[in-house]
């Protein structure tokens, strides 16, 4: 799961960072809303963590450009603004959720969950796919209620393709999910991780496929093999 | 208890005593004077009647009788309120007239005869219970004589005095009457006066009442107030806008504070959410002892930069409640040589050069402390406003004929356009976000404004986006 965190204080922004890359996150940190802004508009992120009062653009001059722009990313807001009138307006103006600081951050964990999850059209945390069950908030995969040893890249791999099960996403697509946006991972990095992601559903019944030139689709083979 | 009466009634209550006095006053006036007047028309009356009575004596059979030819003396003879009588020396009734009763006769002929009274002096007597008026004149015998100058004396002439006297009842009934009218006429009057008076007085204390209800409602966190109509007079004109004008400066007040704390719980609370979630995060697994080195670094700024932000809030708000200051005569140049010694280090370590000079033996009168502050701070704001190689120059020279000073801090970093200029001075604005770090809250400028308007002097800027930023601090003791 790809998640942009927007929040100018250093020491926030980079303990949110930290926290989430722990709990399996692939985070990017921007520090103004100018940045902020360029980098949810050249990646395609799961969620947004916006603060309310940044430099040179504010939170919502942010969001209101994005929507603007068609770009639904969910977000959270954080804000000091703990008024029933701030927090109305915060949701009002086309926040998904909001957190009002200081907070713990097991519940922006949840609640980063929570808005993914209904993102994706997932009432629960568990989200079904053939043989597969995936523990969106624990970040675990089971075949037939056996766990299923995934590294976090490979999990945001298989979690990104079973978001959207039957449809095609791109190479591109993939890698902005999968890496920050400063890294530059190899060229075949993403083959390789596919390769063992493959190796590892072998016998699931779930395949990823891939088309050619066009990118990789994962499909759920009939559960009844005639 | 006068003080807590309301205004209608101190208005009321002593203009209506006043007109009560003043008609109780001419009712008194007009009764006497009226009562006097009749009496004496009375008394009038009396003299002429006598005058005629006098004239209608004649003697016959060597005695005084009256002479009943005269129209005006047979009519008296016969009125009931009008009695004459010729007494003699010893007291005795020789003649009287036959107007009043028996009864009113008889009481009549003893107080006469025991009237000891002047000759022709009207006095007033009481005859049961009505008041007469008595004349009693002597009629010597010469003039009788000349009277009669053919005839003898009489031998009831030796000393015979006239009485005249007439009732004075039917007159004071009238009065009594009149005055009892009048005090009628008086009570409405003044009743009407008073109701008209309160009436009056109350419409026009009732828009006084009204604001003073009205203001009861204006609440501190929202200090305005809609007044309950026009202003009826100049004095509620003055009243109402002196009131608006400092509702108007209370919500300005309490806007500046709402702002003011709205800004400094976003300062605060965004570095606790940062050592929180730091902490949080860092506790959520084992670490290596230099990540638990880091974050402990990274908490440790955080801590210090809450210290300074707390410890300048505090300090600015003493100095929002601080009226006067204590200050003292300091020497310009001790006082440019320590903000040098702090300042220096900070410049040099970004790159910056700073330069001081001041006019030699230049004094001031302010506070070394706050000014230390101060010109820390424009100093501050200009290292951190300039790059590597940029040079900020602290010029201080004599004014106001070397009673003030006027301090320069020029920079030559990057300036400030026309919005930043009119924000400069907002506690919590920050002209260049990338410039400032963590540790910069957008305070300095505003506190070290306050400290100089303090010590009774004003700070003007002047800055050119690219070209730097020249404050001009004028301090005049």
């Amino acid at each position: 799961m790809k998640v942009l965190v927007v929040e100018d204080n250093t020491l926030l922004g980079k303990s949110v960072k930290r926290g989430l890359e722990e709990v399996g996150w692939t985070v990017d940190l921007a520090l103004d809303g100018d940045e902020g802004l360029y980098c949810a508009e050249s990646c395609d992120y799961d969620v947004i963590v916006l603060d309310w009062m940044l430099p040179k653009r504010s939170g919502f001059e942010l969001l209101k450009e994005l929507r603007v722009k068609g770009r639904n990313t969910p977000t959270i807001m954080l804000t000091a603004k703990s008024a029933v009138t701030d927090r109305v307006e915060c949701l009002d103006r086309g926040a998904d959720d909001y957190l009002v600081k200081p907070f713990e951050f097991v519940e922006l964990v949840a609640r980063l969950n929570a808005i993914y999850r209904r993102s994706i059209g997932q009432g629960t945390s568990t989200m079904i796919l053939g043989t597969l069950a995936f523990d969106l908030a624990g970040q675990q995969v089971t075949v037939n209620g056996r766990h299923l040893e995934l590294t976090g890249k490979e999990y945001d791999l298989l979690a990104a393709l079973a978001a959207k099960s039957g449809q095609l996403l791109k190479r591109n697509t993939l890698v902005g999910i999968l890496y920050q946006l400063d890294s530059e991972p190899e060229s075949n990095s993403l083959d390789v991780l596919l390769a063992r992601v493959r190796r590892k559903l072998a016998g699931s019944g779930v395949e990823v496929a891939t088309i050619r030139g066009k990118g990789f689709v994962l499909r759920v083979a009939d559960p009844l093999p005639r | 208890m006068w003080k807590r009466l309301p205004l209608s009634q101190k208005l009321i209550l002593p203009l209506i005593a006043m007109q009560l006095a003043a008609v109780a006053f001419g009712v008194i006036w007009i009764t006497s004077r009226l009562q006097a007047s009749r009496i004496k028309e009375l008394e009038q009356m009396l003299d002429s009647e006598t005058d005629a009575i006098e004239d209608a004596l004649v003697i016959s059979d060597e005695r005084v009788v009256f002479n009943l030819k005269s129209e005006t003396v047979r009519e008296l003879y016969s009125n009931r309120n009008f009695y004459f009588s010729l007494t003699g020396a010893d007291g005795t009734t020789l003649e009287e007239s036959r107007g009043p009763s028996l009864e009113t006769r008889a009481a009549l002929r003893t107080l006469l005869a025991s009237q000891h009274q002047q000759d022709e002096q009207v006095v007033g007597i009481d005859v049961g219970g009505t008041p007469w008026r008595v004349v009693r004149e002597r009629l010597s015998l010469k003039t009788l004589a000349k009277m009669t100058p053919e005839l003898a004396l009489p031998r009831n002439a030796q000393s015979v005095f006239l009485n005249v006297a007439t009732n004075a009842g039917p007159t004071m009934t009238e009065l009594r009457l009149v005055r009892r009218y009048m005090v009628v006429g008086a009570v409405l009057l003044v009743s009407l006066i008073s109701f008209g008076t309160s009436i009056i007085v109350s419409h026009t204390t009732s828009n006084l009442r009204a604001m003073a209800h009205s203001l009861r409602n204006v609440k501190p966190q929202n200090p305005v107030w809609t007044p309950p109509g026009r202003p009826q007079c100049a004095e509620e004109l003055l009243l109402f806008e002196s009131f608006r004008s400092m509702l108007s400066a209370i919500k300005k007040s309490t806007d500046a504070q709402r702002l003011f704390i709205a800004d400094a719980s976003h300062e605060l609370k965004t570095p606790v959410a940062g050592m929180l979630t730091t902490l949080q995060v860092m506790l959520a697994k084992r670490r290596s002892p230099e990540e638990y080195e880091q974050m402990g670094r990274d908490l440790l700024n955080a801590v210090q930069g809450l210290r300074r932000l707390s410890g300048t809030l505090l300090d600015l708000a003493r100095l929002e409640n601080q009226a006067e200051i204590e200050t003292s005569i300091l020497n310009v140049e001790d006082l440019l040589a320590t903000v040098s010694d702090r300042w220096v280090p900070v410049a040099e370590r970004k790159g910056v050069v700073l330069t001081f000079a001041n006019a030699p033996g230049l004094m001031v009168h302010g506070n070394r402390e706050l000014l230390e502050v101060a010109v820390g701070n424009f100093i501050d704001n200009a290292i951190k406003y300039s790059d590597s190689g940029d040079s900020v120059e602290i010029t201080a020279v004599a004014s106001h004929g070397g009673k003030g000073m006027i301090l320069h801090i020029d920079d030559h970093g990057v300036g400030m356009n026309e919005r930043d200029l009119s924000h400069l001075g907002e506690v919590f604005f920050r002209s260049d976000e990338a410039r400032s770090d963590d540790m910069s809250y957008g305070l300095g400028f505003a506190q070290a404004q306050r400290i100089v308007g303090l010590l009774g002097g004003h700070v003007e800027v002047k800055s050119k986006l690219g070209h730097g930023t020249e404050i001009i601090v004028t301090i005049c003791s």
